[in-house]
């Protein structure tokens, strides 16, 4: 299903992290397979550590860095893709009007 | 890395070594093949062949093995034994064996490459049906308070030493299994199992290690810790256990911490999570623990996990996730000339003095580029029985 603004993640809880130097190690505890978090992802990833819509974590992207909205779009829809296909992040159903 | 010293405690261990012994009476047959796998200096090779063992390969990377063959022959023993120095996953053996012991524990039994080693001989080493000692380790764990005879936990480290701020490092240290051997008196439950390996068949190291175990506080206290030891099924009925309250070992137990203590009274219910997944080298660790006051109040969740306790090893293990694309270096390219100049007919020598030639600014003399080439190809060379 194709990622909006208002698609909610969630950090999977199947996986630990830590920061050092500005950037994120990831472990998936599925498989034991490392992942990597340059500076921008890791600010996308402290977003995303309780249920958040996209359009709300792209907001802080763009409050933080010095980026185009389309660009910072493409590049949040890339990692959000890659984390959930890696089942670091999953969709949480659409919070109640 | 273990010294000799350290193989040696492990053998000098009154309730490791007795227990191993009565195993190996019991579950060695006259005329079987073993294969021991982390023989150290060779010990237990020779307690092999005294029960009844008509060969064993003992198998260890470390040099205390260059022990093994003295002490063989000191035992009588000397040619029913093969020692191979590496390690065992590079190792053909000859024949397929009836039995393997092996006790490649730490203070956990997952420890390292322990479950992948246990694999690889399952498949490679292991007859139908072999007999293996051990033939299962139990993992246990209980809720502790902060055993009173260890360092500060890490929530009471100071925040500065002497006028440096200490920074995150004392919340970082937190996020590690750490060794102890307290006593019974700092359990606030007793220990219940949460996981079992059982060596039986072969284990998918790949497999993350995982269970649940629920208490009922049976006192007052802080809950500052996950207690985490196992009990080992050597033979049947044959065993020991490292927990709390047991005779000390070589082994202790480890104590994964909260990273804020939570106050418990006696009856609050307390369930533990815990789960380690093998990275390659070793296994991370991560556990939750859930609080349920027995008086209806706020249940608390806490997590943790070893990921990021030691900052040189989260470096290192950045560069090896997925998305890292390694790069040239001058130290890969130093290794890419070492390699290119194996040829099986020049010597070292005569390679350690073009490198030093090549690399001037880094290896200052021929002396100094033979060390470390000579270090580089001993790791990689083929295994030769001694």
């Amino acid at each position: 299903m194709e990622l909006t603004r208002a698609t909610r993640v969630v950090a999977a809880p199947d996986q630990v992290s830590a920061e050092l130097e500005g950037e994120t190690v990831l472990l998936s505890m599925r498989d034991g397979i490392y992942y990597g978090l340059d500076q921008v992802g890791t600010h996308i990833w402290r977003r995303i550590a309780e249920p958040v819509a996209l359009g709300e974590v792209l907001a802080a992207v763009l409050a933080a860095f010095d980026v185009e909205e389309e660009r910072a779009w493409q590049d949040l829809v890339v990692l959000t893709e890659d984390l959930l296909a890696h089942g670091l992040a999953v969709r949480v159903p659409a919070a109640p009007d | 890395m273990y010294e000799l010293s350290d193989y040696l405690a492990m053998v000098e261990d009154p309730v490791r070594t007795p227990a191993y012994l009565a195993a190996m009476a019991r579950v060695i047959r006259p005329g079987d093949h073993v294969v021991e796998i982390g023989t150290g200096f060779g010990y237990f090779a020779v307690a092999a062949c005294q029960r009844g063992a008509a060969h064993v390969w003992a198998i260890e990377p470390n040099d205390a093995i260059a022990h093994g063959g003295a002490l063989a022959a000191a035992n009588g023993c000397a040619d029913r034994i093969t020692f191979v120095q590496d390690v065992s996953e590079s190792v053909e053996l000859p024949r397929r064996v009836d039995v393997l012991i092996e006790d490649l524990r730490g203070v956990s039994p997952l420890n390292g490459r322990r479950l992948a080693v246990l694999a690889d001989a399952h498949r490679r080493f292991l007859v139908p049906g072999a007999r293996t000692i051990p033939a299962r380790d139990h993992l246990f764990c209980a809720p502790s308070l902060w055993p009173p005879s260890r360092e500060s936990h890490p929530a009471d480290a100071p925040v500065a030493l002497h006028g440096v701020a200490l920074g995150d490092v004392p919340r970082a240290a937190a996020r590690r299994a750490i060794r102890s051997h307290a006593g019974v008196e700092t359990l606030l439950a007793e220990g219940r199992r949460w996981a079992t390996l059982d060596f039986g068949a072969p284990l998918a190291a790949e497999h993350p290690v995982s269970g649940e175990a629920a208490f009922v506080a049976e006192r007052d206290g802080s809950l500052a810790a996950i207690a985490s030891w196992f009990t080992t099924e050597l033979a049947p009925g044959i065993g020991f256990g490292t927990g709390p309250g047991e005779a000390r070992t070589v082994y202790d137990h480890a104590l994964l911490p909260l990273e804020n203590p939570v106050a418990v009274a006696r009856g609050d219910h307390i369930e533990v999570c815990v789960r380690a997944v093998f990275d390659g080298a070793d296994h991370a660790w991560s556990w939750e623990v859930t609080i349920v006051p027995s008086g209806g109040g706020q249940v608390s969740t806490q997590r943790g996990a070893t990921l990021g306790s030691r900052l040189l090893s989260s470096a290192r293990r950045r560069r090896r996730a997925a998305s890292h694309r390694p790069a040239e270096t001058p130290a890969l390219e130093r290794m890419r000339a070492l390699l290119a100049a194996v040829d099986g007919t020049t010597s070292l020598e005569r390679i350690a003095a073009r490198l030093a030639e090549r690399f001037p600014g880094h290896f200052p003399d021929d002396a100094n580029a033979l060390r470390w080439a000579g270090e580089r190809l001993a790791e990689l060379e083929e295994p030769r029985p001694s």
